[in-house]
């Protein structure tokens, strides 16, 4: 059986979504919008307002798998949202324009999608920057996406692909893998986002992987790893493998969507600053809120370093302060779903125990970044 | 007389011996132990240690002091600078029990004071790197290591061979102290376990407002639990403590409010009252009278080549006066060398002339291997 999708807003994004899900249902209030949606294929164009109850429920509301509020006004999409929500639509997901609204979508339990203005703003700076050495560059140059062991690439190729495809100079995706059957869509995904890619076919297992291809990347990407109780206490998995055997940065892929909220775990080591700067970069690319979560004293003079950085970067930084216990905060902090992206020291000062990271590493809801730091 | 007045008594010296020793420029502890000598037996006769209330407060406040020595563990050290670090501190650890045993069996002394002469003194020894400025050096963390490891060990030796010496081996007796810790390693995961889910209701142990301290409280919980255990098991109790100790700064991790309040409870009141008793003990009479004033001079020269000796393995990596100047330093003793020394008096293994002996040589060696390690350590630098 058909999906049942209703998408609210028939819009130009309305539409170009509408023609990838065949047989979806369209709910627009304008009609000249109304009519040019009518034209697309295999679609139910109704004329109405998507804060509607009765509509909803007439076009079928309480048994559709999914709605998706998609106007130009935060408030209707809302009012859809909710509406679907209290009739169990499993899948809900929203537009919200103004990044203050956030907060209440997510309250909501929706899952959003913003096109956050800022990262447009940073982009339009980035572009009109002559100067090359004021321009702020891609955090990575090349992007590694090892296909190893048990671990799968999806979620990590479609990371690695974003963070690859939001700078203007695009950095180049390589994936290794020993099973080239989704070489050619990778490929094709990659064309589509203009991303430089490459795919190496390498037989054999981690080892020869890491010594013939990990330490020439300045960014590895993996997946989400399912790992067993008895391969956490033997430390046996292709994570850990990973993040003790190279020198760049590690990230675990979950989140696969624009990071709206950063947080970066920060002490006064230098390895951390450097992850500081990663994360700023990245901040910056992706118009994301920065939350410090500061696990020490900082020394004033890094203090300095971190706003004057956030401000050639135009990024917004929160800063915390930790009242307690620098550990227990930390994973609160982590847990709390607040953020897409966690950036902490694979090694730092040593505040957090390296089993704690591991923790987070492994367990944590959104993409984890870790950055090693040798002695 | 109030049952109060010793307390009181001892409390108004607690406060003031800080401030005498810093102008006299010895550790603290050095003062209270030498301030207990003058009020107890040996010299006005004061106390006889044994007073109601003082008894107690001095035993409890030796576990306690086991408990922040536990608490004082840098796990992160060991964790940050690897195995090498690690090796090293074990390898000089290994050579100095060896030596030890030879010279101690030369004078006719048994195992146990091999066992005693081959402690350190971690927190004396990190206080005064500090001081020095390379605390957080390569070489300063080598040598905090070094420290631990030498604590760790004697600790868990000493528990073992009165273990030993208690119960005899049976084969019962010997699975228990796997379980004390199998049990080590279970709490240790299961907090691990309850950070990662329940940090919200953990976080308030460590906050710094709580009314009914329930942090402090949660601490000594898991401090007499762990007491309690190892005395079942016929362990020693500051087995327990040191355990529990360690046990929470590997959760949690060091520099909390927490750890100051429970310093707070520690070095402000029950540990003076301990090393002021310790004091009170001290039989100088006996060792004035025998033999055993000569002993110092020997005893001395042996706390230091025990140590220096072992740390010449360092040369392979650091210079000959580097090494040892680890030496010198590694050779500093106090609290635990004391407190080792509390159980083997009390289990009969030595008796008082040979504590008092090794008492003095803790405060000799307190205060003179920082001092000389300062010395030099300034004079090497201004080359």
């Amino acid at each position: 059986m058909m999906e049942k999708r209703i998408i609210v807003g028939g819009g130009r994004t309305g539409r170009e979504l509408a023609m990838q899900l065949p047989g979806a249902t369209i709910i627009e209030a304008d009609p000249d919008a109304a009519k040019k949606s009518s034209k697309i294929k295999n679609v139910n164009v109704v004329r109405g307002d998507g804060t509607d109850e009765r509509l909803l429920i007439k076009l079928g509301l309480d048994e559709a798998d999914a709605l998706i509020a998609l106007t130009n006004d935060d408030e209707v999409n809302f009012k859809s949202a909710s509406i679907a929500k209290r009739y169990g639509v499993s899948s809900i997901i929203a537009r919200v324009d103004d990044p203050e609204n956030e907060e209440r979508f997510r309250d909501l339990g929706v899952e959003s999608i913003m096109f956050p203005s800022r990262m447009i703003a940073n982009r339009i700076r980035d572009l009109l920057k002559t100067d090359d050495k004021k321009r702020i560059h891609r955090p990575f140059a090349k992007i590694l996406v090892p296909l190893v062991g048990k671990t799968t690439t999806e979620k990590a190729f479609r990371e690695a692909l974003l963070i690859a495809s939001i700078s203007e100079m695009k950095s180049r995706v390589e994936v290794v893998s020993s099973d080239d059957t989704e070489a050619k869509q990778m490929k094709r995904m990659a064309r589509e986002e203009d991303v430089p890619f490459e795919f190496l076919l390498e037989e054999g297992d981690i080892v020869e992987m890491l010594t013939n291809h990990l330490h020439r990347a300045d960014c590895i990407v993996i997946d989400d790893e399912k790992i067993t109780f008895m391969d956490r206490l033997l430390h046996k998995n292709v994570t850990l493998q990973l993040m003790r055997s190279v020198s760049c940065p590690v990230l675990v892929a979950r989140t696969c969507n624009y990071y709206r909220h950063i947080l970066v775990l920060l002490d006064s080591s230098p390895a951390s600053e450097k992850n500081l700067i990663i994360a700023l970069q990245i901040a910056h690319l992706f118009g994301s809120d920065l939350s410090l979560l500061l696990l020490e004293e900082i020394p004033p003079e890094f203090r300095e370093r971190i706003k004057k950085q956030g401000e050639v970067k135009n990024v917004e930084i929160i800063k915390m302060k930790v009242d307690g216990n620098p550990m227990i905060e930390a994973v609160k902090e982590v847990k709390s779903q607040k953020y897409d992206l966690v950036v902490t020291p694979w090694r730092g000062t040593g505040i957090i125990r390296s089993s704690m990271i591991r923790r987070i590493v492994y367990d944590a809801s959104c993409s984890v970044l870790t950055v090693c730091t040798r002695r | 007389m109030s049952t109060y007045l010793p307390l009181f008594l001892i409390a108004v010296l607690a406060f003031i011996i800080p401030i005498i020793s810093e102008r006299v420029g010895i550790p603290a502890v050095v003062g209270e132990i030498v301030c207990g000598i003058i009020i107890g037996g040996s010299v006005l006769g004061i106390f006889s240690g044994e007073e109601e209330g003082i008894a107690f407060l001095s035993r409890f406040g030796f576990v306690f002091l086991m408990f922040l020595i536990g608490l004082e563990i840098d796990f992160s050290n060991i964790e940050f600078h690897g195995p090498r670090a690690l090796i090293n501190g074990v390898v000089i650890f290994i050579l100095t029990l060896a030596t030890s045993i030879v010279l101690a069996d030369q004078m006719g002394y048994g195992i146990y004071f091999a066992m005693i002469l081959s402690c350190s003194a971690v927190g004396l020894i990190a206080s005064t790197l500090r001081e020095t400025g390379i605390a957080r050096s390569e070489y300063g963390q080598m040598i905090i290591i070094a420290a631990f490891i030498a604590d760790f060990a004697v600790i868990l030796l000493v528990s073992a061979y009165t273990f030993y010496l208690r119960e005899g081996i049976t084969t019962e007796r010997l699975l228990l102290i796997p379980i004390l810790f199998l049990l080590f390693f279970g709490v240790y995961y299961l907090g691990r376990h309850l950070i990662w889910h329940f940090p919200e209701r953990l976080s308030k142990l460590f906050k710094p407002d709580q009314p009914s301290e329930i942090g402090v409280r949660a601490s000594f919980a898991l401090l007499l639990i762990f007491v309690i255990l190892s005395e079942a098991l016929g362990a020693e109790a500051v087995l327990g403590a040191f355990l529990a100790g360690a046990m929470l700064s590997g959760l949690f991790g060091g520099g909390t409010v927490l750890e100051q309040k429970l310093y707070g409870i520690g070095y402000g009141f029950l540990i003076p009252i301990f090393f002021i008793n310790v004091g009170i003990g001290f039989n100088l009479g006996v060792l004035v009278t025998g033999e055993g004033i000569y002993l110092i001079p020997i005893f001395f020269a042996i706390a230091l080549i025990v140590k220096i000796i072992p740390s010449l393995i360092l040369l392979t990596s650091y210079t000959l006066k580097e090494s040892i100047l680890a030496g010198i330093l590694l050779s500093s003793r106090l609290s635990m060398m004391i407190a080792v020394t509390a159980v083997g008096l009390e289990l009969g293994l030595i008796d008082t002339k040979l504590e008092s002996a090794i008492v003095l040589l803790a405060i000799l060696t307190s205060i003179s291997c920082p001092t000389i390690f300062k010395r030099m350590w300034k004079t090497a630098i201004a080359r």
